[in-house]
């Protein structure tokens, strides 16, 4: 029989681990959703970016956001730049970026788009895509994923800026915060 | 309790039919905005050079378009042509395949494209696309004032497809192509639209809006900059734009593309002739300046395209006026324009918007309105080249009283020895070598002492001495008259005409040309026809020859011999298959003088492989009149019953949750045998004819078309559902293709 103080004890120290799992979870979160602001200062662009990922700046990109943790395919948030004539609109962008993404991703297909009822403030059109991402090298035993993108495209002067978020399917809304997160504070 | 709820789900789906099946209907261009695409011309991958539209004429992925949107030219750039579909409604259109060039009309600026590659680079393969469509209607049946719908992409921005109103205004008519060559609507169309659909209450295609992007100066007016086309960075004058142009108001009727579409259904399409292996210092761009000069009007055209007189002035109620005009220098890739004022204001009727020249490098052209009580007022018709007025503009008083002057009418040329006085020959085709030519012409009102006058010409020169100048000495009031030219050493091969004038007013002309050899009271200007399945390296026949081929022959060759042939002279090839004609090609004469094996043929597409079977007929034509014709058979000699075209009925629409509205992605929608029934199926794949399942939006497409008079049976199910089933959907000739349904299913 343990005394009634036993039983309080146990009482407390059950909810104390729970409260340290609880609390621990939520440091975990702040952790891995923990924004800091980048700033390409060649390009003038800059946003809030998840802490953790890692940038690069080696392609046809100004800057790439991805996420180290992600398997088989890590989560990607980017900038890219184009330059448009002053009679371009949102869509003939959208159709340059499938007409070059046909060419090299595979199962590449447009779901939608969207130049009406755009949430991002400023934003001249919205894309949705998918495609398929293979292992590139042979002796690995990989299985393709179906990635999604979204395309947001906004316009300054002869530029369009084109902010991406690219994820496996079946992870897209799962991270998609750290998309709208990263929209909402973009300048440029 | 099972019945019941079977019952109640059969209402469902027949209710959910209901729409589909004409109990509210949709618009008639509602099948048009489905079948419409937009076509980027487009090189180095992603460099956008021009842009145009189309329309899907089979499922298969054959697309009706202007011929300007279709070939690569100096102003269009493009090593491929882009297809963009409308894959979400009120969503601008989205790439997403390939096409090719089958067949295409540069002189009635129309085009079939066949979509052959994904954007990927994977090919089409046969029987894999289902795509919407539509068909062609008859053009010929529409009327002043019938309403009609343009169906299409109205710019390059993110606008979606949508549908222009509209009405028929006139029929304009023009050489080569006869009546009913254009037909006006009053509508505003966005010149992006060119190459879209047009459609009647029907809903079927009845025409194709076209208007030619045009420049000025080698600079496109109303050209967009929208890429960085070189690649520097910098949007500058060395960056190309995208040209647009205008407003349409003009449609190539649906008449015209049917032989080219079907053409294009049955894989054909013109083959090598021996003007491709002429040198190339055979053909010659003009040197000068395009030009049009003499410009006058007629009140009627005759069987050679020549005008039947000349007008000062027409009477109130006149219900066709011609405007014939001279020309020189012109090439393909010259675009022109009409405009006419009545009194001074705008007449969009009488008038042709931007259009790509098709009457080669010089000669004697018309545009002309036709079935319709013309307006009074002052016509005044100005003709412009690439945007800048060209010559001085045509008037003609339209109104009042019926006159009676003085006029020559119904001028023809011919031989002597008909008897009579009267000529021998086809009118204006004759023989070369003749020593004599007579021109029989219709007079009336003519007074005694009126000075007239005839000036021939050979090549647009004037023959010297051949003018006659003087006063009237025929009996005077109405009557028949001839005038004459004559050669010592024979007539010259060439293109003549004959002007008449009454004082100084021109008051009849005529154009006839002098080909061939002289047989009987004809000209025999293009030999026998023989044909073959293939030529040997020097263009002479071979493989086998004869009338007979066998069913693997992938070309057809027609050799034949010709004499005197003038360089310049426009004639006809015109293929029919089993009577049908499926190819009308006219187009100068590019070969030299005389020869022997000129040969011109019909070639299987790369997606056909080889000829259908079937009664092949080529005729030539010179002057619109036909001087050589000769049959061969292919096969069993006729067109295969699946060369024919068989109608099916394309089933889709969306499934839906029926509490939430909501898509439910997944649900499976199948398509019984026409044998089987709801209560004898077993989930057994051999009683299904096709099945679809929904995508993220609920949307399904079955992909086969379903044969006519035939009762089907569909089952619908989704996880978490109640299946929807049912039996006795009869589907006729008459059921609206698509048959787009809107299924609601309740949750288990």
């Amino acid at each position: 029989m343990i005394p009634r103080t036993g039983r309080w004890a146990n009482w407390l120290a059950l909810g104390a681990t729970l409260a340290a799992l609880f609390a621990g979870l939520l440091v975990r979160d702040g952790v891995l959703s923990e924004a800091v602001y980048y700033e390409d200062p060649s390009a003038g662009i800059a946003a809030l970016r998840p802490a953790e990922w890692l940038v690069d700046r080696e392609g046809d990109y100004v800057f790439r956001l991805r996420d180290p943790a992600g398997r088989p395919f890590k989560t990607t948030l980017q900038v890219a730049v184009m330059t448009i004539g002053p009679d371009a609109a949102g869509r003939n962008v959208l159709d340059a970026l499938t007409l070059q993404r046909s060419a090299r991703l595979s199962g590449y297909r447009v779901l939608s788009i969207h130049d009406e009822g755009i949430t991002t403030g400023g934003a001249v059109a919205e894309m949705r895509y998918a495609y398929v991402e293979s292992e590139p090298a042979p002796f690995l035993e990989t299985l393709p994923v179906v990635v999604v993108g979204v395309d947001v495209v906004f316009f300054k002067s002869n530029q369009a800026i084109i902010a991406s978020y690219i994820a496996r399917a079946d992870e897209f809304d799962r991270y998609y915060f750290h998309f709208e997160r990263f929209l909402r504070s973009l300048r440029f | 309790m099972r019945l019941a709820r079977r019952l109640l789900l059969l209402f469902i789906i027949l209710s959910g039919m209901a729409p589909a099946l004409g109990q509210e209907e949709e618009q008639p261009s509602a099948a048009g905005q489905r079948a419409a695409v937009f076509l980027m011309q487009v090189y180095a991958n992603q460099v956008i050079s021009c842009v145009g539209e189309g329309t899907l004429v089979s499922p298969d992925g054959l697309i009706l378009t202007n011929a300007h949107s279709a070939q690569s030219t100096e102003r269009c750039r493009a090593d491929a042509i882009v297809v963009a579909l409308t894959i979400d409604e009120g969503e601008p259109p989205v790439p997403v395949y390939f096409a090719d060039v089958v067949i295409i009309d540069r002189r009635l600026d129309l085009a079939v494209l066949r979509i052959t590659q994904h954007l990927d680079g994977r090919r089409v393969q046969p029987n894999e696309l289902i795509l919407p469509f539509v068909e062609l209607g008859d053009s010929n049946a529409l009327a002043l004032g019938d309403p009609v719908q343009v169906a299409g992409y109205p710019g390059i921005d993110n606008a979606a497809v949508e549908t222009r109103a509209g009405t028929v205004s006139a029929f304009l008519s023009e050489t080569g192509t006869g009546s009913r060559a254009w037909i006006k609507i009053d509508a505003s169309i966005p010149g992006a639209m060119s190459g879209s659909g047009a459609y009647n209450t029907e809903g079927q295609l009845v025409g194709v809006p076209t208007i030619a992007p045009f420049s000025r100066a080698g600079q496109a007016v109303d050209c967009r900059v929208i890429q960085d086309t070189n690649g520097d960075g910098l949007i500058d004058t060395r960056d190309a734009c995208v040209p647009i142009g205008g407003f349409i108001s003009a449609m190539r009727p649906a008449r015209l593309a049917r032989p080219l579409v079907r053409a294009a259904q049955l894989g054909l399409r013109p083959g090598e002739s021996r003007a491709d292996r002429l040198p190339d210092t055979a053909s010659t761009e003009p040197t000068g300046e395009p030009a049009f000069s003499r410009l006058f009007f007629a009140p009627s055209v005759n069987e050679a395209g020549q005008p039947t007189t000349v007008l000062a002035a027409a009477s109130t109620g006149t219900e066709r006026l011609y405007l014939f005009f001279d020309y020189v220098n012109m090439t393909e890739s010259t675009v022109y324009e009409l405009r006419t004022t009545i009194d001074g204001m705008p007449d969009s009727r009488f008038s042709l918007p931007p259009t790509t020249w098709s009457g080669g490098e010089r000669g004697m052209w018309y545009v002309g309105i036709e079935g319709q009580v013309l307006s009074e007022g002052q016509y005044e018709c100005q003709l412009f080249i690439e945007g800048q007025p060209a010559g001085k503009p045509a008037r003609i008083e339209v109104g009042g009283t019926p006159q009676q002057p003085a006029m020559f009418t119904d001028l023809v040329f011919g031989m002597e020895g008909g008897g009579a006085g009267n000529l021998v020959g086809s009118g204006h085709v004759l023989p070369s070598g003749l020593s004599v030519v007579n021109a029989q012409f219709v007079y009336q009102n003519v007074s005694a002492e009126l000075p007239w006058g005839a000036r021939w010409y050979y090549e647009g020169a004037e023959l010297s001495g051949a003018r006659v100048e003087g006063p009237w000495t025929d009996p005077p009031g109405s009557g028949v008259k001839q005038v004459r030219i004559a050669s010592e050493e024979g007539m010259r091969p060439g293109m003549y005409r004959l002007e008449l004038y009454l004082g100084n007013r021109l008051a009849a002309t005529g154009d006839f040309v002098i080909a061939g050899g002289h047989v009987g009271t004809g000209a025999a200007i293009f030999g026998p026809v023989t044909f073959s399945d293939a030529t040997d390296a020097a263009g002479q026949a071979d493989g086998t020859v004869g009338t007979n081929f066998p069913q693997s022959t992938e070309r057809l060759y027609a050799f034949f011999d010709y004499q005197n042939m003038p360089p310049g002279v426009f004639w006809t090839q015109r293929w029919r298959i089993d009577e049908e004609i499926i190819l009308d090609l006219r187009q100068p004469w590019s070969g030299p003088l005389n020869g022997s094996t000129w040969f011109i043929s019909l070639d299987a597409g790369v997606s056909a492989g080889r000829l259908p079977d079937g009664t092949y007929q080529v005729e030539l034509l010179v002057n619109r009149e036909r001087v050589q014709t000769a049959t061969a058979t292919l096969g069993e000699g006729a067109l295969k019953q699946s060369a024919v075209r068989s109608r099916g009925v394309r089933m889709m629409g969306e499934i839906v949750d029926a509490e939430t509205g909501k898509g439910i992605p997944g649900a499976l929608f199948v398509v019984l045998r026409a044998e089987f029934s709801v209560e004898d199926f077993l989930w057994d794949n051999e009683q299904i004819l096709a099945s679809s399942a929904a995508d993220q939006r609920g949307h399904f497409e079955v992909p086969v078309q379903l044969a006519p008079d035939a009762y089907y049976s569909v089952v619908i199910s989704a996880e978490g559902y109640l299946p929807v089933t049912a039996d006795g959907i009869f589907v006729t000739e008459d059921t609206p293709d698509p048959l787009v349904m809107r299924l609601e299913m309740n949750r288990d």
